[in-house]
This record gives structure tokens, C-alpha cells and sequence, in this order.
């Protein structure tokens, strides 16, 4: 069980865009506020150019933030972690190694000896489904299949938090509901803290306890809403349930209107 | 696949029928038949004289292609790498790139003399840059996408480089061996011409200066065998090695 909480303060991430004359400081974020619970499950969601997997990256500390702090466990942190493990939405998995080669990946660094890293890389490829795979390479397996190789390189790590940034949005819609599934048995079966970027409500509300919404230019929260469904949950129900439509309506409104204004600028 | 090389074997038929006719009109001197070309190419194997002169280019070939690779690959991962060392220097090397390389021969010749060292830097200067660019823009264009995941998991710098970027990177290099490769046959040719005359370029400028026309059109066929079993070679080698790209 994770017991890291996630505080963030007053972040704001701008930066110079343009040559010479045309230049001009776009603020990609500002002045976002958020806390998650330790082993919370939230989602970031908003339009494309929101500034949320901005957020996240920040949150992994790939790049800097310009103004406030993000704090794990009470600490401000200064760069990438091994508390946290990031799961990137086209995979980024090195295609020269095996399935087992690069969930070892990040443990190399960490664990010296080979026997132990393979060990620990098979316990995960076990948990994402993959165990009969694990000597293939990755253009020998399907975009699903791929995704599960990433997570499985996340979890390997064992860190408090998996920052996710729009993992399923390369995959079908068929693949895409069936790793939903498989994320929330992993979840509750590691106790992990999630923070997933998705530009899909109807998966951040069937996936998180809680979601933020974005809204563009500057990138800031514009709303947080608390999912009200228990774990395990059941897709059917779920989606079938009058509290499901009440929020998606709310939230799409919310979006909707986000839009709205953005047009007319 | 059977069409096209039915295709390919007519045209190449039609091509040969094309160069009697023609050739029948003309001087031996000028343009031989294909038939007098063929029995060339036969004496010339028969007496050794091709495999001798292929022997001499080689070696050349080969110390300079052993030399390029070092030295291309090495500063190519280094420049690609840190972003300073590339903004300091990569105009010089671009405009040495864009320099026709032949107007270093007098140079060269200068420096090293006639021999196989001048033959071997002239090559050098026609392999040396293909390989080094390519090596280059291979590791910058690696270094978003790989290098990310490296750091997303705390890999320090060093590691990133001999785990994530040079295996990433050997498409790239085998590339850049291949085109290096091309044109080293070039810069090899261009030694027999202009420095000391041996190896294939030597061979093929003693039969042009001495009308011994069918020889000579024996030995730029087998230039252009060669040229085609390099490229051919190393295409096979790219795929056996990184069988997730897409050939270039």
C-alpha cells in the first residue's frame, strides 16, 4: 500500500514560444491545485492542449515547473523518482529487446544481479497477462499487448504512484475496454496511486474515485468531481447506472462550455 | 513478383539487342559488341588481371572503411549527443560535406604522396561524412523518444548512452555503413585516376587510355556488380539486425 499523498500548490509551467519577433510566454499551466490520497485513483481529463499531461510530466518531474511546488509524501520534488514510474501513450518500448529485456529495463539500474531483475520483471509480465510472450519482441505483439509490457515496466520498479498519460488512447475501443478492466484488477490488487491523463469521460469515470477537469489557456483545474461507485466495478453496471449519465452530462457540459468560449476568442 | 521479373529479364534482353545493333555500326574502339565484352571480361578473369586490381582497391577499401567507421561513428554519437560540441563544429563539417571531395585530390596528394596512405585518406574523404551524418541525426532523432523512458526511470547519463541509444541507433549505423560504403567505391575508382595507377581505377584508366575498349567495358561491369553486392549485402544485414524497421 502506497502512503505517499501527492500535494500539489499553486503549480503554474510556462515558456517562450516563437522566434524574434513574434515571440510570447505561454502559460501552459497555472495556478493548479490538487491533492490525491495516497493510493487514490484520479484522472486528469480535458481537451487536447489542456496542459494535462503537461501537469503530469511535471508531476514526474520530466520537465520543470515554473511556479509553485509538487510535493510526494511531503518532499518537493526536484526530478524524476523512483517513487514514481510513468506510463507513456504511444509505449516507448525499445524494440530491440524482449518483452522480459524491457520490463528488466528500469531495474538495471537498481538490481545487480540478472537472476533477481528477471525474478522480479516475470512476477509483473505474469500480472499484466503476458507470461507466454515474454521472449517475443514488441513488433511481434499487438498495440494491447504492448501497452501491458509498459505497465508491467511500471509496476516492475515498485514505486507509490503510476503517472499515465493517455495509455489506452492509441488502441481500439474493444482493447481499450478491456485493459480498463485489467488496470482497475491491478490497481486494487497493488494499491498503487494512480494519476491517469485521458481526454475520455467516459473512462475517467469509470476508472478514478475522483477526476479534475482542465480547462485550456492557461491549463487550469476548472472543476473536481467525486465518482460515486464503489470497486470492484462492474462495466455494465456501471455504465448503466443514472448516476453514470448524471455526471457524464454534467461533465460534458463543463467541456462543452470550455469550448464555447475558446471558440469565440 | 513473377511479372515483374519477367519484365525486368524482356527489358534487360531488349536492352542487349539494342547494344548489338548499335555496336555493329560501330568501331570495336568505340562501343564492342556484347559478345566481344563477355569474352573481355573471361580474358581478363583468366589472366587475373580483374582479381588483381580488385585485390589492390579492397584493401584500400577496407583499412579505409575500418578508419571511417572509427572515426564516424565515434564523433557521430559524440556529436549527436552533446548538443554543444554539434552547434560548434557542425559547420565546418557541413560545409566539408558539401565540398565536392575530388578538389582535395591535388592535397591529398601533397600531404601523403601517391601511395596507399593518400588513397586511403581520399577514400576516407568520400566515406568518412555519410556515415558521421547519419550516425549524428540518428542519435538526435533516438534521443526524444528513447531517452525520455531512460530518465522517466532515473538511467543516469552514461548508462542511457551504451543501453538505450547505441542499440537504438544501429539501424542507423549500418545505414550510414552502407552509403559510406558506395561511395568509397567511388573515392577508390578516383584514387586509380588521379594517384598512383593500381587497384580497379588504375586498371580501368590504363584500358580507356589505350582503346582496349571491350576490357574496359568488362571492368565497369564489374564496378557495377560490386556496387550492387555492397548495397544488396548490407540491405540483408540491416533487416537481419533490426527486424522492427521498415528498410529505407
Amino acid at each position: 500500500m502506497s502512503t505517499s499523498k501527492i500535494e500539489i500548490d499553486g503549480v503554474g509551467k510556462s515558456y517562450v514560444s516563437g522566434k524574434r519577433r513574434d515571440r510570447k510566454v505561454v502559460n501552459a499551466l497555472q495556478g493548479v491545485n490538487l491533492t490525491i490520497a495516497p493510493g487514490g485513483f484520479v484522472s486528469l481529463l480535458g481537451p487536447s492542449g489542456c496542459g494535462k499531461t503537461t501537469l503530469l510530466k511535471c508531476l514526474d518531474g520530466l520537465i520543470p515547473i515554473t511556479d509553485g511546488e509538487i510535493r510526494v509524501g511531503g518532499k518537493a520534488i526536484k526530478g524524476p523518482g523512483r517513487d514514481r514510474a510513468f506510463v507513456f501513450q504511444d509505449f516507448r518500448l525499445f524494440p530491440w529487446r524482449s518483452v522480459l529485456g524491457n520490463v528488466c529495463f528500469p531495474l538495471e539500474t537498481t538490481v545487480s544481479s540478472r537472476a533477481e531483475r528477471e525474478t522480479t520483471a516475470r512476477k509483473y509480465i505474469e500480472m499484466v497477462g503476458l507470461s507466454a510472450f515474454e521472449k517475443h519482441h514488441p513488433h511481434e505483439l499487438s498495440g494491447g499487448m504492448q501497452q501491458r509490457v509498459g505497465i508491467a515496466r511500471a509496476l516492475a520498479v515498485n514505486p507509490d504512484i503510476l503517472l499515465m498519460d493517455e495509455p489506452f488512447g492509441a488502441l481500439d475501443a474493444q482493447t481499450r475496454e478491456l485493459m480498463q478492466v485489467e488496470l482497475l484488477r491491478i490497481w486494487e490488487l497493488t494499491g498503487k496511486t494512480v494519476v491517469f491523463v485521458t481526454h475520455s469521460v467516459d473512462e475517467a469515470i469509470f476508472l478514478s474515485q475522483r477526476i479534475a477537469v482542465f480547462s485550456a489557456r492557461p491549463g487550469r483545474i476548472s472543476a473536481e468531481f467525486d465518482v460515486p461507485f464503489g470497486y470492484p466495478r462492474n462495466e455494465h453496471t456501471v455504465r448503466g447506472d443514472g448516476r453514470f449519465v448524471e455526471l457524464r452530462h454534467e461533465i460534458w457540459g463543463l467541456l462543452k462550455g470550455d469550448q464555447n468560449s475558446s471558440f469565440s476568442e | 513478383m513473377v511479372r515483374d521479373w519477367l519484365v525486368r529479364i524482356a527489358t534487360f534482353c531488349a536492352l542487349l539487342l539494342v547494344w548489338q545493333l548499335v555496336a555493329q555500326q560501330m568501331s570495336a574502339a568505340i562501343l564492342p559488341t556484347p559478345q566481344r565484352t563477355v569474352n573481355a571480361l573471361i580474358a581478363l578473369i583468366e589472366r587475373g588481371e580483374l582479381q588483381t586490381a580488385w585485390g589492390q582497391s579492397a584493401v584500400q577499401v577496407a583499412v579505409a572503411m575500418v578508419l571511417s567507421a572509427l572515426l564516424g561513428v565515434g564523433l557521430g554519437v559524440l556529436f549527436g549527443w552533446y548538443r554543444k560540441l554539434d552547434q560548434l563544429f557542425s559547420p565546418l563539417f557541413g560545409s566539408l560535406f558539401l565540398m565536392p571531395r575530388v578538389a582535395l585530390i591535388p592535397l591529398i596528394a601533397l600531404w601523403f604522396g601517391l601511395q596507399d596512405v593518400a588513397k586511403v585518406m581520399l577514400i576516407m574523404a568520400f566515406s568518412f561524412f555519410e556515415i558521421f551524418f547519419t550516425v549524428r541525426n540518428g542519435v538526435k532523432s533516438v534521443e526524444s523518444e528513447y531517452v525520455d523512458v531512460a530518465r522517466a526511470y532515473c538511467v543516469p547519463q552514461g548508462r542511457t548512452l551504451r543501453t538505450v541509444v547505441m542499440p537504438a541507433i544501429r539501424p542507423y549505423i549500418i545505414t550510414g555503413l552502407r552509403l559510406g560504403l558506395v561511395y568509397a567505391l567511388v573515392g577508390v575508382v578516383l584514387a586509380g585516376f588521379f594517384l598512383e595507377a593500381n587497384g580497379i581505377g588504375g586498371m580501368i584508366y590504363d584500358l580507356g587510355s589505350n582503346f582496349r575498349t571491350a576490357e574496359l567495358m568488362a571492368a565497369l561491369f564489374s564496378v557495377m556488380v560490386v556496387g550492387l553486392a555492397v548495397n544488396l549485402g548490407l540491405r540483408q544485414l540491416e533487416t537481419r539486425l533490426t527486424p522492427w524497421q521498415v528498410s529505407r
